[in-house]
């Protein structure tokens, strides 16, 4: 090592694998060309194989052995298994390293437990499409619905709208007024025709006559527009009392509790 | 040297041991990991402190082993060295989470030491210990800290605040010690 002095500790380092990454070149490329140094290193990794040694004694896991029998493959698994002493009764998976022999059933049950999970996910979403059908059939008739009863509503409140009521061509027009009253909803609509005009310290009140024969209930005041017209509609407090009528009388700006005139117009009942 | 009282294998040749797995012989790997798992594994747990890594490490050397019994050229050293440097190399490798080696490298170990059969490594064994024993703690501690922890000299200065020449010097005369030992 004389003429190799100048590498000797490189090649303690480089077998200890103690040697920086960029001092490395050179020093393979001196070996590749000295057996020399070849033979220096192989007895430098010889001493580093007595520092491992140092540390050998620990016995490996009892199922270790069994691992590897598993790992090498069943036509050895006899074998090794007949020397085994004790084996393990749990078996650690290490992927990459280990295969026990159950893993290699693993794709099939993999590609089973899919295949079923795809039936039951087709299932389920034929019975969703299903649902979900009969809910947009659901939602086109309410939307239906729901247009039509929007275009009557606004032809009702439009100013625009021409309200005419037809009656004997020998008869003057008289007041007339419609109610339409959903007990359950606590909803009223009423329209009115040919209403005579009023003072303007009063207003026409529109009553809920309860088909139990209490007093007259309140529904609102209203006034009619210079052609004689109005509308209401709005929910009641009245909500699900069953009416036997509607009646109308004139009561002063702001309403009344119960009536203070005279019924002047009334349903038939 | 193996982990319990295992009877001894039958084949204490090494290279007739290597022979018998290449051609196929289960007995082959079956004697192998009695006779040298408590060095690969001690090696690995060593590193890496951890069982379950230093297992990782036992499996990946016999199985690489076993599919490539060519990698040992009995010519070319000591099987129970070798698989001690080897596991050594592995280990440090998970350590660095470095991705493992497809195979197990063709290295040259030459040493004196008698290392055939249970008795030579035990005796072996302890006179490796009692030689490092007796090695300068700071001596010891770089080849340690080279050796099972993998880190470069330049490290090693670092983290002992010494010069580089001085970890270099030691590593090296330690190396040599060792070697001296068994002369």
């Amino acid at each position: 090592m004389n003429d190799h002095s100048q590498y000797a500790e490189m090649l303690a380092l480089y077998a200890i694998d103690a040697l920086n990454a960029e001092e490395r070149p050179e020093l393979e490329t001196h070996l590749r060309s000295c057996a020399e140094c070849q033979s220096e290193l192989a007895a430098l990794r010889g001493d580093t194989a007595l520092l491992a040694l140092s540390a050998a004694g620990p016995a490996p896991p009892r199922g270790a052995r069994q691992r590897l029998i598993a790992a090498i493959g069943p036509r050895q698994a006899g074998v090794f298994a007949n020397q085994t002493r004790k084996s393990s009764a749990g078996q650690r998976v290490i992927l990459g390293v280990l295969r026990p022999g159950w893993l290699r059933l693993a794709p099939v049950a993999v590609a089973l437990f899919l295949a079923v999970f795809s039936l039951l996910l087709w299932r389920s979403n034929s019975r969703l499409t299903s649902r979900q059908e009969k809910m947009q059939a659901q939602v086109e008739q309410l939307s239906k619905e729901l247009n039509e009863a929007q275009q009557i509503a606004a032809l009702l409140k439009s100013p625009d709208t021409v309200r005419m009521t037809l009656v004997s061509t020998h008869t003057q027009p008289q007041p007339q007024v419609k109610t339409m009253y959903g007990p359950k909803m606590g909803r009223l609509l009423m329209v009115a025709n040919n209403l005579n005009p009023l003072p303007s310290d009063k207003v026409y009140e529109l009553w809920l006559l309860p088909a139990t024969g209490g007093p007259p209930m309140p529904c609102g005041t209203f006034r009619p527009d210079a052609s004689g017209n109005a509308m209401m509609h709005h929910p009641l407090s009245a909500a699900g009392i069953e009416a036997s009528g509607f009646a109308i009388t004139v009561e002063p700006e702001g309403g009344s509790q119960a009536p203070t005139s005279e019924i002047m117009m009334s349903s038939a009942g | 040297m193996r982990s319990s009282g295992t009877q001894m294998p039958n084949h204490n040749d090494e290279a007739a041991l290597v022979e018998r797995i290449r051609s196929g012989d289960e007995t082959a790997m079956a004697d192998m990991y009695d006779r040298y798992s408590g060095i690969v594994y001690g090696v690995a747990l060593r590193v890496l402190g951890n069982t379950t890594a230093a297992e990782d490490v036992l499996q990946e050397v016999f199985l690489q082993l076993w599919r490539n019994p060519n990698a040992f050229d009995a010519n070319r050293g000591k099987l129970p060295a070798w698989l001690a440097v080897i596991a050594r190399n592995r280990a440090i490798d998970h350590l660095r989470k470095r991705p493992p080696e497809d195979d197990i490298e063709d290295l040259h170990i030459s040493t004196g030491v008698n290392l055939e059969g249970e008795a030579a490594q035990r005796l072996a064994l302890s006179k490796i210990r009692n030689v490092l024993a007796q090695l300068p703690q700071e001596q010891r501690r770089a080849l340690e800290m080279a050796f099972f922890e993998g880190m470069t000299h330049t490290e090693i200065a670092t983290k002992c605040g010494e010069p580089l020449g001085t970890i270099k010097t030691r590593i090296r005369t330690g190396l040599l010690v060792l070697r001296k030992a068994f002369a």
